[in-house]
């Protein structure tokens, strides 16, 4: 097949493919996602790596994907949150300038095939009392997320320390 | 069969047969130390592979001690050959180790001293060092969690001891090192979206020296978990869990290991359902690493490109055809839910579409000067090294016959047009090819450029395979959701008896072995991800090495490199961490 008729069928499919999306609605804004992996099946992972490609574009809304969380306004927590990634978690809490976690899928949500597993504990108090969203699903497909992201109120202004 | 001219020389009161359901199954229980030792170095002489190495603790059963499987796999017939050997003194829990002759025993041999509690003794009287899944900081020690007598209940109430966040990283300071030498610690939280592990990079200068990789993060314990909560009949809601991008390979390899436990007959239609929704896994992974390379590269127009065919590929193929995006719920013991009829004759021409255009993405990167100069010698895995890797990575090195497809086939795969097809994926030298980006052997050096070329080689064979596969189920009239009861079967069987399943999945093969507790319960779970003998060798690419032994030449990645190696390997932590 001619380079030109398979891009003209690709368009063709991206075309029906947000229009099955139907319109996603938010306002533009700036919202700075750290990513956390507290041991999930890596499901999570891949659905939030398919809101950076060009169809779900989540640059567009003023969304990204940080690399430090003290740029972060929302940490990403995906899996069921395992003994030794503990540690590692709440650093990456205590690195933020203000605490708020989005929880991504079921298993961080505390309701999934891991849940009573050895390895796998409860959130400690410190990390449940920053979540500001649940994403449920296994995983919640990058629709669901980009929608959640895009209605997430943010506006407190004051750091953790008060300032 | 082969393994037969191995028990030449040897007192067959050493050696017990065990009858085997399976016809490409042999299983010996071994009385003495030295059998076993000298049945594995004929083994690895005649290129077996050891696929799978894990204990059971049967100290309240028959036997009073704990056993010893290790699993060999021939390369050059259809045979696996299932080697049991007991652990002399439970008490003391010290058994021979094998990685003198195996070196990919070493990462099963850990898991063997966290789970369990035993040790292994190499020839030079060394112990076996525990292993990452359980972290000091975060399990007490003598956890030990597989072992029958420890409850689920009492291992969770084993509550974490706080601790202080700023304690001293001992790990992290350089006193040991050479002057000059800096430890950059990654990890275990990282800066993208991807899983968690820690990567201590030795630098001299910006060249990596060596890479003491630390997993375990993600230990959930999946497999004590699959003998309290789940049966046989719905271990596979856990198995594809286990590594979310594998689903199918992990859920036809549970699949597979019960209906060969319940010694049952699948009929080959679900076979080839099993072996379309393998390849469409691998497909849509493929084109999926294929961007991250180039992500890698940046070049991101390939990048940009391949990731919106990858999600038309999700969407369009995946999703219409199982309702899920990652093609979770498609396989169960004794069958598979099958979509509606039609659906697959209408959903190819698209995808066709999809995939050729990412192979023409591929063969870009593949020619494009700027990104062979990155790809070509960065993190090279050497054939020698690679001999205990597997799936696309000892592929990409050279060995690219090493195929469970090849190897161990099921019906779906045992044609000899489906045969073809996989033994075209590589190109010889001197012939013309008939594929649309051919892929020759000189490419596959073992350095990222191979493993780009052995993707790119691979997604072009299961296209090939998709059109053949739907094209046998469109003609053949059949029951919409093929199964049959495994239920009765399953009953009949007496306790502890072992089933094995496996299958090649994208990244290299998936074993499973099962086997049976009382009332369909079971007893205990092995997962071998193929990750867990290619993390295995993973820091070989990385770090700095003599080229070959007769040259002073050395191999060097720098520390930049690591992140495009690391993608080219694409390993799951999760299968790994288990």
């Amino acid at each position: 097949m001619s380079k030109k008729a398979r891009e003209s069928v690709l368009a063709e499919l991206i075309k029906e493919y947000q229009k099955g999306q139907g319109v996603i609605t938010g306002a533009p804004r700036s919202l700075f996602i750290r990513h956390l992996d507290c041991g999930s099946c890596n499901a999570c992972e891949l659905e939030l790596t398919a809101l950076t490609n060009p169809i779900y574009d989540i640059a567009r809304w003023g969304v990204r994907f940080e690399a430090s969380p003290r740029h972060a306004d929302v940490l990403a927590l995906t899996g069921p949150y395992t003994r030794s990634l503990d540690k590692a978690a709440r650093a990456t809490l205590e690195a933020m300038p203000v605490p708020r976690i989005v929880i991504i899928g079921d298993c961080a949500a505390g309701d999934s095939v891991f849940e009573e597993a050895y390895g796998v504990v409860s959130m400690p108090e410190d990390i449940r009392q920053a979540v500001v969203a649940k994403i449920r699903g296994c995983p919640p497909t990058p629709d669901e997320v980009l929608r959640v992201l895009l209605q997430l109120d943010i506006k407190t202004t004051t750091n953790r320390r008060g300032r | 069969m082969a393994i037969d001219q191995a028990f030449q020389g040897i007192s067959s009161a050493d050696v017990v047969e065990l009858p085997c359901k399976a016809s490409n199954q042999r299983h010996f229980v071994l009385r003495r130390e030295e059998t076993l030792r000298s049945l594995l170095k004929w083994a690895h002489e005649q290129n077996y592979y050891l696929c799978n190495l894990f204990a059971t603790d049967d100290r309240l059963l028959v036997d009073r001690t704990f056993k010893l499987y290790y699993l060999l796999s021939s390369r050059a017939e259809d045979e696996i050959v299932i080697l049991e050997y007991f652990v002399p003194d439970p008490e003391r829990g010290i058994y021979a180790s094998v990685t003198d002759i195996f070196p990919n025993a070493v990462p099963l041999e850990r898991e063997i001293h966290d789970m369990f509690g035993l040790v292994a003794i190499q020839p030079d009287h060394s112990h076996s060092r525990p292993g990452f899944l359980l972290h000091p900081g975060a399990y007490p020690a003598e956890f030990y969690p597989l072992r029958r007598n420890r409850t689920l209940s009492a291992l969770r109430e084993k509550r974490l001891t706080p601790f202080s966040l700023y304690d001293s990283q001992a790990a992290y300071t350089a006193d040991h090192l050479p002057d000059g030498m800096l430890v950059v610690p990654v990890g275990p939280i990282h800066a993208g979206i991807i899983e968690a592990g820690h990567f201590p990079f030795h630098v001299a200068g910006e060249v990596v020296e060596s890479l003491p990789i630390r997993l375990g993060y993600k230990h959930r314990g999946v497999e004590k978990l699959f003998e309290t909560h789940y049966t046989l009949q719905d271990g596979w809601k856990l198995a594809e869990r286990v590594s979310g991008d594998s689903a199918v390979a992990h859920s036809v390899a549970y699949c597979q290991a019960v209906e060969d436990l319940a010694q049952i007959d699948i009929p080959a239609v679900i076979y080839q359902w099993r072996a379309l929704f393998l390849e469409l896994e691998r497909l849509y992974n493929h084109i999926s690493d294929m961007g991250l390379l180039a992500t890698g590269m940046a070049y991101e127009q390939a990048a940009s490109s391949l990731a919106t065919l990858r999600e038309l590929f999700v969407h369009f193929v995946n999703q219409r055809l199982s309702g899920n995006r990652f093609l979770r719920g498609l396989c169960f013991p004794g069958g598979v839910r099958s979509p509606e009829r039609g659906i697959l004759g209408e959903l190819y021409p698209h995808m066709a579409i999809v995939v050729e255009e990412a192979l023409r993405w591929g063969q870009a990167m593949m020619e494009m000067p700027e990104c062979r100069e990155r790809m070509l010698t960065t993190g090279i895995l050497t054939r020698d090294e690679a001999r205990y890797a597997t799936g696309i990575i000892a592929r990409a090195s050279g060995w690219t016959t090493h195929d469970f497809r090849l190897q161990h086939p099921s019906p779906a795969y045992a044609t000899s047009e489906v045969k073809k097809l996989l033994l075209e994926t590589i190109t010889q030298e001197d012939k013309t090819s008939p594929r649309l980006v051919p892929v020759y052997a000189h490419d596959l050096a073992g350095d990222v450029f191979a493993r780009l070329a052995i993707r790119v080689a691979e997604t072009e064979t299961s296209l090939y395979l998709v059109r053949e596969l739907i094209k046998a189920l469109e003609d053949q009239a059949h029951d919409p959701s093929p199964a049959i009861s495994l239920d009765k079967s399953l009953t009949r069987m007496p306790e502890m008896t072992m089933g094995i399943g496996y299958a090649e999945g994208w990244r290299g093969d998936v074993m499973y072995v099962v086997f049976n507790g009382p009332g369909n319960t079971i007893a205990r779970c092995k997962v071998r991800d193929p990750s867990t003998f290619n993390w295995h060798v993973f820091p070989e690419a990385v770090m700095r090495k003599k080229a070959d032994r007769n040259n002073g030449k050395f191999l060097e990645n720098i520390l930049a490199d690591f992140p495009l190696i690391n993608k080219s390997f694409n390993l799951s932590y999760a299968g790994n961490d288990l």
